[in-house]
């Protein structure tokens, strides 16, 4: 089915997938918001919403969200001559809602998928923090594509490599998933069979990309895993939504880990991940903080071993 | 055969003191419950595990000693978890496969 | 040394032979449960030898292009395995020894072919 959003998972340009998984909605929705109680009436509602210029509000039972009241729901009250009616007759109860660790792609979804205008958004411990309209998306996304695209277009200025021409993929990595790990790794590996790459450097990249895959599984909250193969090398960046690694160079020493009997019987946890990536790596860039961690991993292909990529 | 006699031919590093047990196999893994479930008794485990839990299956499974391969360090709670246990614990920079061949050949079990 | 040949003195159920189980020569034996610890090999036409029956054994056999598995202990593959194994062309056995007396009869055929 053809969506109205034009963003899919395999087609559309990798920069534009980290931009809307890379931003939380947090960071884009409207903090400012004004609440209603049950019991005011429609009338008093359409007066609030005309004063503040808005075209929806959340209706609290205390801190609790329990509807929302729209411009449509007004008009619906108008045309039957219920306005003195308390809003929590007419309210929708039907809540769609967003947690505002979410990346924006879920929002981008959500008006995707509803017809909604609006969508309260709500923290860890369930409460109302924000609401999300597209307004709100168009006005932060804007801001970031500029800010992305210019810093790309001085790249391609410096003379740094474009992304154009390059095969690019992504993968999302789930916590504890270990049925799916090494899907990234299986598939890379055939792409550069493809391309006709040597059998020593294949080895190489398979085992950063699966390494990498299986370090997301067990030891981070979920995350995902961009490849970007290039004509001179292969890119790949790992990252996470967290915990965080809490000292990385103990982590980057063989044998320490921090997995537990239970990842170890899975066959995994011997502490050889993170020494292992950086045994078959070229360049190996890893920060990390309690919101999450991101390597960056680059291997070289051999000078003879040029990917045709266009 | 006595655990230093063995080790007079392996020439591993020993870590901890050589308790006087006799080792008549050994049993190669790196799955704790593996060992658990299926290590013979007078065992030698040979293993990359270099992590307390080892010591406290092994007790259990009555293994006597531990060979940890490929240089694997023994963290700091180990050793003194195997002396508590009278284990002895080796090391050496084979690998799984290369230290069962040696252990293997040096109690008789393969040519 | 073949495939063959160590599915044979190990007394293997062969859940899955691929294209080279009767004519390729396994060089190099890797024995161990830890996959980390396998990707560290760099050497060409290994056998992995281990107890650990997942999906991701295979996926780890793939990655360092391993000849085949040999999964010690009577352990069955799990789900999935099989069609793996399939799709990377990799050998799968099942032997009833344990990982250490594997190791000493696989390394008795390597001698006998040495001698």
């Amino acid at each position: 089915m053809r969506k109205l959003i034009p963003i899919y998972e395999n087609q559309t340009p990798l920069v534009v997938l980290e931009l809307i998984q890379g931003h939380k909605i947090k960071e884009i929705m409207s903090e400012n918001i004004i609440t209603i109680g049950r019991d005011m009436t429609m009338r008093d509602v359409k007066i609030l919403m005309k004063e503040k210029s808005i075209s929806g509000v959340p209706v609290m039972d205390k801190k609790r969200l329990i509807g929302i009241i729209s411009v449509e729901d007004l008009l619906n009250a108008l045309e039957d001559g219920l306005m003195d009616d308390p809003v929590e007759k007419h309210m929708s109860r039907n809540l769609v809602i967003l947690e505002e660790q979410m990346p924006v792609s879920f929002a981008i979804d959500y008006f995707e998928n509803y017809s909604f205008n609006r969508f309260p958004v709500l923290n860890e411990r369930k409460e109302l923090v924000g609401i999300i309209t597209s307004r709100d998306i168009i006005i932060h996304m804007v801001a970031v594509m500029n800010q992305e695209i210019r810093r790309l277009e001085n790249l391609a200025k410096q003379g740094a490599h474009t992304e154009i021409g390059d095969i690019v993929r992504r993968y999302a990595v789930v916590q504890n998933d270990f049925k799916n790990a090494g899907k990234a790794s299986s598939e890379i590996k055939t792409i550069l069979i493809k391309h006709l790459v040597d059998r020593k450097t294949i080895r190489s990249i398979a085992t950063a990309v699966y390494e990498l895959e299986i370090n997301q599984v067990v030891h981070s909250l979920g995350g995902e895993i961009l490849c970007r193969i290039s004509d001179k090398n292969v890119e790949i960046l790992a990252r996470d939504r967290g915990p965080g690694i809490e000292d990385i160079e103990l982590a980057l020493s063989e044998g320490y880990s921090t997995a537990t009997d239970w990842i170890r019987s899975m066959g995994f946890g011997a502490g050889m991940g993170l020494p292992n990536i950086q045994r078959v790596s070229d360049e190996f860039h890893i920060q990390s903080s309690k919101t999450g961690t991101e390597i960056r991993v680059i291997i070289n292909l051999p000078d003879d071993n040029k990917i045709e990529t266009s | 055969m006595k655990i230093k006699e063995l080790n007079e031919i392996l020439n591993f590093e020993l870590l901890t003191t050589c308790p006087d047990s006799e080792i008549v196999t050994a049993y190669t893994s790196d799955l704790l419950s593996d060992v658990m479930g299926n290590a013979p008794d007078d065992s030698v485990l040979i293993t990359i595990q270099a992590h307390k839990n080892t010591i406290a299956v092994a007790s259990l499974a009555g293994i006597n000693a531990v060979i940890l391969c490929n240089n694997r360090k023994a963290p700091e709670d180990m050793l003194p978890a195997a002396e508590k246990e009278e284990i002895a614990v080796l090391s050496t920079g084979l690998n799984q496969f290369d230290t069962s061949i040696a252990v293997g050949r040096a109690l008789e079990l393969c040519k | 040394m073949t495939l063959n040949d160590i599915s044979a003195i190990l007394s293997c159920i062969q859940h899955n032979k691929n294209t080279i189980f009767e004519t390729e020569a396994v060089e190099h034996i890797v024995a161990s449960d830890l996959m980390s610890e396998v990707l560290i090999a760099e050497e060409e036409n290994l056998l992995l030898i281990t107890a650990l029956n997942t999906e991701q054994t295979l996926r780890t056999a793939h990655i360092v292009d391993a000849l085949g598995v040999v999964l010690v202990n009577g352990k069955r593959p799990q789900p999935g395995m099989i069609r793996l194994a399939k799709e990377f062309d990799l050998a799968l056995f099942t032997t009833k020894s344990s990982m250490f007396k594997s190791c000493a009869a696989v390394h008795s055929l390597m001698n006998g072919d040495a001698n």
